[in-house]
């Protein structure tokens, strides 16, 4: 059953800024490290602040990865709660939750659309699949408004050169591209449909906000791809 | 789940709002339709306005026992509430910059406090027990030499609990005796009608009431202002009340307002009385029926209209749903029917858990309501609560040992 | 799916929160189990709180081969967002001789909240609670050693 009581202890051992509105904190366990699966989430709970039940944030890495790694996109009270934490601080989380991954088995097309800070779990199966030499062919369709807010850019073209089977497609949707390797406009279900391998085996796993995951899941619903091709990580 | 048998609406929700009184439209229709002036205007149709003017605010004060200068019209119990607390502690803070309120008094109050805290101004939130009612060692421990204001809720629109004003008032001037006192306010909307609310009486410095509870019209409130007492205005750009509001008279709604608060005092008593009868044997059915169920607030010292309680097991929002299909209109606490999805911050303050807090349902009655009414409602809502329970995963979850 | 209410339309029992369809589901819930002492379950899931407002328990039976669910129920607490998508989820799994499990753990909210004709923004989790709680059941019962 999903708890959300905060059970697990972490250190803060470190605090990147991946870009203005995003920061990762790494965590080290202080308790036992729990075992997650790439694509899962962990809930955190602030006293006095933010919904009792706490909100989610994905973990951003891999399970191999010694710490764990969680990036907040700084949106309101509670965001800006966790960010005050310092190097050092103690936070509380639940345990790892949650049904946003693949099937160890499957071997089709796994496609990622993802809307912004939504590129957390599908960066952590993309780092799983690459460390476990997964042949799997991925494709991963990022949209953000602008070139500097595209978070771990860095950390993806370095896994692309070293593992042709994931192929990038960046989408800026409020700067005009200066980078040949990014698309102006926003990514649409058909782009993503024509450039699906094989139609009928195809997976897309559509992460991002409520609006993000909903107009693509219809789009690409309505282009043709039967439910259960389609899968959703929708940030409320 | 039965049919629904009546066709009428059963409107338990008269905390939120009210039906207008006919008599109170009567005198409204002839002034939206031939007095239409302005009563700044010089001319014969502005004055014929400011005669209505006049008389309308002198019903007022005489309904209240206070001077006319002393009423301040508004357009909303809301805005009477931000008068008081921004616009007193604006003006007084030359005596110091410490406020008090209770913690469960209406946004009006707590959000105007909350925004006088980020100018710099230090408010006390004063806690409530399970009843929702403020202890007066708290109240004492929490005056300070720097208090100007205090404000603290005549009855609560939620439970209904009612706060022993003339208590505080006396608590709090006793404690000052020759020094400064702090102005005292008390957002009386709920009580008007039900509970003698003279000012004089309370022996509050500052009273809120608004029309919309009361049978009036909505649009329009007002705050009582003892005379001597200074404010600063939220609203500026003209002479009107005295250049503490501004803004052209909405006449008709001043001229309801004023025959609905006259309606309200003068049976006051009578309809406690006929309310409590109601609400009292509503509140008796509604044990037997649905043992599980337990009232909130203050068992007696709450008001004679109000029935809140909690339900565990099933979930508010889907109780007022099906309630509604039946064409009755209740509220409740529940955050799932919130816009915001927050929990009733009263229900926390009272002590209550976040799940039972789910499972909550407020039933305001009024002057139109009956004895068939109340009936009715708790059929209905006995057969609600066996419907949603037979539904519910909270008496599986509960019996398991794990979960 | 936000529809614009029509101001003169609502004296006539206006309902500025559910689609027909949502409504259809709250008020004749399929699926619900009511004797859950006598349910011979092959698997259970149970997501939610009363603490959060909202507690879902799937339980399903799968079809003698292992690969479709055969049966769906379930108990809800919760508003009718949370009703009716439970509801909806049932309906979903168990339609057309019962949905593959592999296809079962797809069932985004997206596709529940399509069926429903749309959710009011703010209960989108009530239908994430629907699928969570299909898949703890499918979980729990691929947990189960093979007999």
């Amino acid at each position: 059953m999903n708890t959300t009581t905060s059970s697990y202890q972490w250190k803060i051992v470190d605090k990147k800024v991946e870009t203005p509105t995003v920061t990762s904190l790494y965590l080290e366990p202080i308790s036992e490290k729990p075992n997650f699966i790439a694509g899962q989430y962990v809930t955190i709970q602030i006293p006095n602040i933010g919904p009792a039940e706490g909100k989610s944030y994905s973990i951003s890495n891999a399970p191999h990865e010694a710490q764990l790694r969680i990036s907040i996109k700084k949106m309101g009270n509670f965001s800006t709660a966790i960010l005050n934490h310092q190097l050092g601080d103690t936070i509380f989380t639940s345990a790892p939750y949650g049904f946003f991954y693949p099937e160890p088995i499957d071997t089709n097309e796994l496609v990622f659309v993802v809307g912004g800070i939504g590129i957390a779990p599908c960066l952590s199966i993309i780092k799983h699949l690459a460390h476990t030499n997964n042949p799997r062919p991925i494709k991963l369709f990022y949209s953000n408004k602008t070139t500097v807010e595209i978070a771990f850019k860095k950390e993806l073209d370095t896994i692309a050169q070293d593992h042709p089977q994931l192929s990038l497609n960046y989408y800026l949707t409020q700067e005009e591209t200066v980078n040949t390797d990014c698309i102006t406009g926003r990514v649409t279900p058909e782009q993503i449909v024509s450039s699906l391998d094989n139609k009928a085996e195809a997976e897309i796993f559509i992460c991002g906000a409520m609006d993000f995951t909903k107009s693509l899941w219809k789009g690409l619903h309505n282009a043709g791809l039967p439910q259960h091709q389609l899968y959703t990580e929708g940030f409320f | 789940m039965p049919n629904q048998t009546i066709n009428k609406t059963i409107y338990l929700d008269n905390a939120a709002s009210t039906p207008l009184d006919p008599a109170v439209f009567a005198v409204m229709q002839p002034i939206l339709q031939e007095n239409y002036g302005n009563p700044s205007s010089l001319h014969q149709v502005g004055r014929k306005a400011y005669d209505t003017l006049i008389a309308a605010r002198q019903s007022v004060a005489d309904s209240l026992a206070v001077e006319p200068n002393e009423i301040i019209f508004t357009g909303s119990g809301t805005e009477s509430d931000n008068l008081a607390i921004i616009g007193l502690a604006h003006a007084n803070q030359s005596h110091g910059r410490h406020i008090i309120v209770s913690a469960i008094e209406h946004k009006a109050v707590l959000v105007a406090a909350k925004q006088l805290e980020a100018e710099g101004f230090t408010v006390t939130y004063l806690p409530v027990d399970e009843y929702g009612r403020i202890r007066i060692e708290d109240l004492l421990n929490s005056l300070t030499p720097k208090t100007i204001l205090v404000s603290i809720m005549y009855a609560n629109n939620e439970i209904g609990t009612i706060q022993p004003i003339s208590l505080i008032v006396e608590t709090i001037h006793e404690h000052y005796k020759n020094k400064w006192c702090p102005i005292v306010h008390t957002d009386a909307c709920q009580a008007v009608g039900l509970l003698p609310v003279a000012p004089h009486t309370l022996g509050v410095d500052a009273m809120t009431i608004n029309s919309a509870k009361i049978y009036g019209p909505k649009g329009v409130g007002l705050l009582y202002l003892k005379a001597g007492t200074t404010l600063s205005p939220l609203i500026v750009g003209g002479e009107q009340e005295w250049k503490r509001r501004a803004g052209t008279e909405n006449l008709a709604n001043i001229v309801g307002f004023a025959k609905a608060l006259a309606l309200a005092v003068v049976n006051t008593e009578q309809t406690a009385t006929q309310l409590t009868t109601l609400r009292d044997e509503f509140i008796t059915n509604l044990k037997t029926n649905i043992p599980t169920l337990f009232l909130n607030g203050h068992p007696t010292k709450r008001l004679p209209n109000n029935v809140h309680i909690c339900i565990p097991d099933i979930e508010g929002e889907s109780i007022l749903l099906m309630l509604d299909a039946h064409g009755i209109c209740a509220s409740t606490g529940s955050a799932c029917s919130a816009h915001d999805l927050e929990p009733s911050y009263v229900l926390s303050a009272i002590g209550l858990r976040d799940d039972v807090i789910h499972g909550s349902i407020r039933f305001s009655l009024g002057k139109y309501t009956t004895e068939e009414d109340l009936r009715y409602t708790v059929d209905t809502l006995t057969n609600i609560y066996h419907t949603l329970f037979s539904l519910s995963s909270a008496p599986i979850v509960n019996k398991s040992p794990k979960s | 799916m936000t529809k614009i209410p029509d101001i003169n339309a609502c004296h006539d029992n206006p309902s500025w929160l559910y689609s027909d369809i949502v409504k259809d589901h709250f008020f004749r819930p399929r699926n619900v189990l009511i004797d859950e002492e006598n349910y011979q379950s092959d698997g259970v899931g149970i997501v939610g709180s009363p603490a959060c407002g909202d507690m879902m328990v799937v339980w399903i039976q799968v079809n003698e081969d292992k690969t479709r669910i055969k049966d769906c129920k379930w108990r809800t607490f919760g508003c009718a967002s949370a009703i009716a998508s439970t509801s909806m989820m049932s309906v979903m799994a168990t339609e057309d001789g019962g949905m593959l499990l592999k296809h079962a753990k797809r069932l985004s909210p997206e596709a529940i909240i399509e069926r429903l004709d749309g959710l009011p923004a703010q209960k989108y989790h009530c239908s994430v609670l629907g699928h969570q709680a299909l898949r703890e059941a499918i979980e729990d019962f691929e947990a189960k050693p093979a007999t």
